[in-house]
């Protein structure tokens, strides 16, 4: 009797060591939820298409005995849309709350268009092909509560730095980039394990820029769309 | 001539008129004038600050000696207050002599010449044609002409502190600008529609002063011919070719207009190869504009024998063309076809 209940208790202390050395599982008391989308820290890479941007119409002055405007011609100047490519790093910093860090880099097309030339020259678009570099960072909110299926939406809000240089690289023009829009997670995996999760990301978002090649120095609203994939760790 | 020395010295006359221009000697006009020394040209300028101007005591009704060498003044500030120039001018007082004596001053004042019925003034220089040092420089404004120094002008009278501005940017050495638009009279004279540049030769209307304002164009002439310590670091250049069925065309009035602050400023094609060179640019692109030279009469800008090109079609290049801070757009093409 007495070897049987020592046996009974090691196999009982076995058994709770064992149980204390397996992975611990949540109780769910009531329907388990989709398993967590964000995790602690993601890095995503993906394109991004950014919309044109119209910088308006000036007119080539010259002047009137009077002082007053004599259009030589008329320019008008627009940013072409582009697709280009992203990579970003993010952390979770609260529940909903995760900051984020990105850079891109794209090549816009910046066009002027000559019109009404006062001799007649032929209308033309001339062309000066950019390189666009952004540097960024970003709130992003996300809830459980929002999730559709296995999509988890989120909002996202952030500016940085804009660098457009000129075809060669040999004129650089710096400005700000804004942003506010949304997306979406789309987990693809999902578990416990490292990496905890991979999957498909869209964002969809409106982008200010301010000055860069923008001739006439203002801001400009522009769409921004983009698919990436994602890991989280 | 002047002082001892075996220098030899050209005189050199370019005026501003009404419609026709008196003959400019040099063998070119960009923003600036050039001289051959040897088998170089050189560029026309003042060696020696500041530049010394007496102001001749003759009048014309309405203008008096004080009202000439104020109207004077205020134009000699005008360029003196150019940030990217290092000229200066200093008034040394007023004077008998008239101007165009070769005396070794510069001598600005009125002098009657009915027989220069479409010129208003004009500049003469004298000039070291070893070094292209202007040795003197006399600006005669025309007394025939009836002249305005008021505030706000006077109908039928020109301004003389506008046209001071221009003669004085030739005094200073630049060349004409043909940054203008004409319309040529039954009579062989020009109607100025428009310009953008105080050196352009015949935008000066009666009653008018909005000449009295450097355009983009003069202040990257006289920054090019005297610049300051940071003027080529803080400007870029914008250099090619224009040709027309693959031979370089010379003396294409190409212009550059800033996308982003609307300046224009222009040059010619001045070699056989159709090369140009347009500086003191505000960095950034620009839409480049090339047009023959048909705005104003050829002999205001180059010599009777020089093969001026005017049988091409206006046209934009077409792309965009940077102009680096600090350097050169390096050499582009632009074809032209013929009218």
């Amino acid at each position: 009797m007495r070897r049987n209940n020592l046996a009974k208790r090691i196999a009982v202390v076995v058994l709770a060591f064992c149980a204390a050395l397996a992975p611990a599982r949540r109780a769910w008391a009531q329907p388990r939820p989709a398993p967590d989308p964000a995790p602690g820290f993601e890095i995503s890479g993906g394109i991004e298409w950014m919309g044109g941007a119209s910088f308006g119409t000036v007119n080539a002055n010259e002047v009137v005995a009077s002082g007053g405007a004599f259009p030589l011609f008329k320019v008008t100047n627009e940013l072409g849309g582009t697709l280009g490519v992203n990579a970003r790093i993010g952390k979770r910093v609260w529940r909903t709350f995760e900051l984020e860090g990105s850079g891109s880099y794209s090549r816009p097309e910046l066009r002027s268009t000559t019109t009404g030339d006062v001799e007649s020259a032929p209308d033309l678009t001339a062309t000066d092909r950019l390189r666009q570099i952004t540097v960024e960072g970003a709130v992003l909110f996300t809830t459980p509560r929002w999730r559709i299926g296995r999509a988890a939406p989120f909002l996202s809000a952030g500016g940085g730095y804009l660098r457009q240089l000129h075809e060669g690289d040999t004129f650089a023009q710096d400005g700000r980039i804004y942003a506010v829009g949304g997306g979406a997670r789309l987990p693809f995996l999902s578990r416990t394990r490292r990496p905890r999760s991979l999957g498909l990301r869209v964002d969809a978002r409106a982008v200010v820029r301010t000055r860069g090649a923008a001739p006439d120095g203002a801001s400009h609203l522009s769409p921004a769309v983009s698919l990436s994939g994602y890991v989280g760790f | 001539m002047s002082g001892s020395t075996c220098r030899s010295l050209k005189r050199l006359a370019i005026c501003v008129g009404v419609a026709v221009m008196m003959l400019a000697q040099p063998t070119f006009a960009y923003l600036k004038f050039g001289v051959q020394v040897g088998t170089q040209t050189v560029i026309v300028k003042w060696a020696q600050m500041p530049v010394r101007y007496f102001i001749s005591d003759g009048t014309v009704p309405g203008v008096g000696v004080s009202d000439l060498q104020a109207a004077v003044a205020r134009a000699f500030a005008t360029w003196q207050a150019v940030p990217t120039a290092s000229i200066s001018y200093q008034f040394a007082g007023t004077t008998t002599a008239r101007p165009l004596d070769d005396d070794g001053q510069s001598t600005i004042g009125f002098r009657s010449r009915p027989d220069l019925e479409r010129v208003l003034a004009s500049t003469h220089f004298l000039l070291d044609s070893s070094t292209g040092a202007i040795v003197e420089a006399d600006i005669f404004i025309n007394s025939t002409f009836q002249w305005s120094v008021a505030a706000n002008g006077e109908a039928n009278k020109f301004d003389l502190e506008s046209v001071a501005l221009h003669e004085i940017g030739h005094l200073s050495g630049l060349g004409h600008s043909a940054l203008g638009e004409t319309v040529l009279r039954p009579d062989g004279g020009r109607t100025v529609t428009a310009s953008d540049a105080i050196m352009f030769p015949i935008a000066l209307a009666a009653g008018s002063v909005a000449a009295r304002t450097l355009r983009a164009d003069d202040i990257a002439g006289i920054s090019d011919v005297y610049p300051d310590g940071g003027f080529t670091a803080q400007t870029g250049s914008i250099s090619g070719r224009v040709t027309k069925n693959g031979a370089g065309l010379f003396g294409a009035h190409v212009v550059a207009f800033n996308l982003a602050t609307g300046a224009l400023v222009a040059a010619f094609s001045l070699t056989n190869q159709g090369e140009f060179s347009i500086g003191g640019l505000t960095p950034g692109p620009h839409v480049i504009r090339v047009e023959p030279l048909d705005d104003a009469d050829i002999n205001g800008f180059f010599d009777a024998t020089t093969p001026v090109d005017l049988d091409f079609r206006v046209r934009f290049y077409d792309r965009l063309v940077v102009a680096p801070r600090g350097h050169d757009s390096g050499m582009i093409e632009v074809k032209v076809a013929s009218k």
